[in-house]
């Protein structure tokens, strides 16, 4: 029980409060790629936005929030898991078009 | 309230060697930050919803047209406020963890309930858009567009459901390790519709 703290494993208070300040713009990134008030066809471009901001919003979750931080492999593991999912889903919209 | 905070072990879960003695026999996944049995449900998780995914956009395939006519009748403003409102709630749930590494249990608990609040805020909104779909006729069997969008955001909110629960069960059971597993969870369900809502609302 006498464990000296290692504060250092966990995120910092400080480093959560920036990256859900990262992730709020991001979000507001996507509101903007996304066109969320416009009835409209997305191009390639901001499709490609839109997958990009999508995929930095999880790797911040996944770092920051699910700690995997500490495990650079395992993240980069569901990192490219989630790039491949993008991926088809957005050659999958692309060929609809 | 002393005792309360002898409880709480200030070192990763993962290095509490009498909280797990199974920790050990998962080999690498033992690395991993909280229980190696929320990875597996995690990546299960992701799999299930990626699978989800890539059916609506092969689904989309088939019938271009349709699904951007149906999807035009979402409300893409609810769903990114949705969005703010988890990454918000999963910001307290981490922050929870923080707390309890620093031993501070009443802090930890105050933090699992506004990230719980904030789930069912999310849950509100998710209500308020199947009821104005639900009334203007736009049910499940209105067309596979909304088939896929029931479907895929009904499963969501049954995680955010099973979510609350677990963050109320891991703030009464208050420790270290039950509060990384149960917020590991809550995360999991922030990141399953930070991938979703472009997929379903936005990508067109």
């Amino acid at each position: 029980m006498s464990k000296t703290p290692t504060k250092s494993y966990y995120p910092s208070r400080r480093a959560l409060i920036l990256t859900w300040a990262v992730l709020m713009a991001l979000t507001i990134g996507t509101m903007l790629a996304g066109r969320v008030t416009t009835v409209t066809t997305l191009g390639p471009g901001l499709l490609a936005v839109l997958f990009l901001v999508t995929w930095a919003k999880a790797g911040l979750i996944l770092r920051q929030y699910l700690n995997l931080r500490t495990v650079p492999a395992a993240a980069d593991v569901m990192m490219f898991l989630i790039a491949l999912m993008l991926v088809v889903v957005t050659s999958l919209y692309m060929l609809a078009r | 309230m002393q005792h309360e905070q002898k409880e709480a072990a200030p070192q990763p879960a993962s290095d509490a060697g009498e909280t797990d003695t199974l920790a050990g026999s998962w080999g690498i996944l033992s690395t991993l930050p909280g229980h190696p049995m929320m990875w597996i449900l995690i990546v299960s998780e992701i799999l299930v919803f990626g699978g989800a995914f890539i059916a609506f956009a092969g689904t989309r395939l088939a019938d271009p047209e349709l699904f951007r006519a149906s999807q035009d009748h979402l409300d893409r403003l609810a769903g990114a406020i949705n969005t703010m409102v988890l990454l918000t709630s999963g910001l307290c749930a981490a922050l929870a963890v923080n707390a309890m590494a620093e031993a501070k249990v009443h802090i930890a608990r105050r933090w699992l309930a506004a990230a719980s609040a904030l789930g069912v805020v999310f849950l509100a909104v998710k209500m308020v858009e199947y009821s104005t779909k639900l009334g203007a006729g736009l049910t499940p069997t209105a067309n596979s567009f909304f088939t896929l969008y029931y479907l895929t955001t009904g499963f969501h909110a049954l995680h955010v459901i099973a979510g609350i629960l677990i963050l109320a069960i891991v703030s009464w059971k208050a420790s270290l390790e039950t509060i990384e597993i149960g917020t590991t969870f809550w995360h999991m369900v922030d990141l399953v519709w930070v991938l979703l809502f472009p997929v379903v609302y936005l990508m067109r």
